[in-house]
């Protein structure tokens, strides 16, 4: 029984369904799964909810992983996934926008402003779930809108809307939130 | 100044957050999990245990197969080679010793008759008195020179008979002795002390309690032949060690068509048809023969050809 073992031997545990592998797996990428669940979620307990998801389906389906690829990449898109299909699942307030078809122009902030970690990602978990999602999958993911509204199941313009609504919703409540620091 | 959204991404996308304890409890026993982790465990244990399984049953299925085959097959090989050793000598086997009778009539017709003399006090231990053993003895051989004689008249010898005859005299070496002895005692010993004595009289008597035997052909047919060319059992023939008086032989394929018909007892059938090799399988003969006292016997069955 070896303590040091590499993350393909991991994977490869997994793969067979051994437990004391799973336990390693898990042990190595839960804090980021949950960070990123914490990105999607509105709370702690939604958060949860899709990091269970997406530990789950990365158990279930890490028979699938053919070692084309970083792993860790591989289970980032996993939860980013469970996050989407519970977003598809338990939230059922579709906001109604305005398509946007034009270039959504940049809203820039001071890169100096003193927020930590704990504050953006408080910023993030207030806004509405469909700004949220399209946020996160654009600004952090990187996914083009085109994606994201497949993903979502709408528009690409809503997309657009929704994000651009997202970033000025942001702004807003950062200089709030500076305003708050300043005083 | 930054683009708010490179601003959150530089600030969150590496972003690392402690999951509380019970999640991995959480996980771990989620349903599709367990479900997950059950079929791997058993696709592993099947791994471990079914494929060894299957490789123990294929070999047992195998062996199985392979000793059926050979049990299909030992028979003939035995029976031919019980065959051949009856012909050539008669050993202590069972079946040797029920064919004995025929050899060694023809011996005892040319013996001393102090052979007969033992089986008769063997056989008829009530006569102890010298005068009615002599009565008795005269009686039989009386018997058994008629159908001795008639016996010989018939008998082609076997083609060991020379060396047969020789065997039993040897074994019988120790008749004279036996005879003086009774000569003057009234009675047989029991209690021999030399084994082959024993022997001797076994043999005889079995002649003597079982004369019919000797009336009929004493024939044996084969279940099976290879006709190799090797020299051994090429022919389905019926075998002898006398001639078989009005014998008729018929060989037919399993769709009853007649391959093969010979009046000559000596004759083998040697597998071909009309120049054509038949194929390995079953066939079936039926002999016609009569014993020698003329009645007409018939015997049907079946025989393997062995390719």
């Amino acid at each position: 029984m070896k303590l040091q073992m590499t993350e393909e031997e991991i994977v490869k545990g997994c793969q067979v369904g051994k437990e004391r592998c799973q336990k390693m797996l898990y042990d190595r990428f839960s804090s980021m799964v949950m960070g990123i669940s914490m990105r999607y979620a509105k709370n702690r307990d939604d958060a949860q909810d899709i990091f269970q998801d997406a530990f789950v389906s990365v158990f279930v389906s890490i028979r699938h992983f053919k070692f084309l690829g970083s792993f860790e990449g591989w289970v980032r898109k996993i939860a980013v996934n469970s996050a989407v299909s519970w977003y598809r699942q338990e939230v059922k307030e579709r906001t109604v926008d305005i398509d946007m078809e034009e270039d959504i122009p940049d809203v820039m902030v001071d890169e100096e402003l003193p927020f930590t970690e704990g504050d953006l990602l408080g910023l993030i978990q207030e806004l509405p779930s469909g700004y949220r999602m399209v946020f996160n999958l654009f600004a952090i993911e990187g996914y083009k809108h085109e994606e994201i509204a497949e993903m979502l199941g709408c528009s690409v313009g809503t997309s657009r809307s929704q994000y651009f609504k997202a970033k000025k919703s942001l702004k807003k409540r950062i200089i709030e939130k500076y305003k708050q620091v300043e005083i | 100044m930054k683009e708010i959204g490179e601003y959150f991404k530089d600030k969150l996308e590496g972003l690392d957050s402690q999951p509380a304890d019970l999640l991995w409890d959480k996980v771990r026993n989620d349903p599709a999990m367990r479900r997950f982790n059950r079929i791997q465990r058993f696709k592993r244990w099947s791994l471990f245990v079914g494929v060894p399984a299957v490789v123990v049953l294929v070999t047992v299925i195998t062996w199985y197969y392979r000793s059926s085959v050979q049990v299909e097959q030992i028979p003939v090989a035995e029976k031919q080679e019980t065959h051949q050793d009856l012909i050539s000598e008669s050993s202590n086997s069972a079946f040797s010793e029920s064919v004995a009778p025929v050899s060694s009539t023809i011996l005892q017709s040319q013996e001393q008759p102090a052979v007969q003399k033992t089986e008769l006090q063997t056989s008829a231990p009530g006569v102890n008195n010298p005068q009615n053993r002599d009565v008795v003895y005269s009686e039989v051989n009386k018997k058994r020179g008629e159908s001795t004689t008639v016996k010989s008249d018939i008998l082609p010898p076997p083609h060991n008979y020379k060396s047969q005859i020789e065997k039993r005299e040897k074994q019988q070496n120790i008749e004279p002795q036996k005879e003086a002895a009774q000569a003057k005692g009234p009675i047989v010993t029991q209690s021999t002390a030399d084994p082959e004595v024993t022997f001797v009289e076994d043999a005889t008597s079995l002649t003597h309690t079982d004369p019919e035997v000797a009336d009929e052909p004493r024939i044996f047919i084969p279940r099976g032949f290879t006709p190799n060319y090797d020299g051994e059992n090429d022919f389905f023939k019926v075998y002898s060690e006398q001639e078989i008086p009005q014998f008729e032989l018929y060989i037919y394929d399993r769709n009853g068509n007649m391959l093969y018909y010979s009046k000559n007892w000596s004759d083998g059938w040697d597998g071909t048809y009309q120049g054509r090799e038949m194929v390995m399988g079953v066939y079936v003969y039926l002999l016609k023969y009569s014993t020698s006292k003329g009645d007409p016997k018939v015997e049907k069955g079946t025989f393997n050809l062995i390719r």
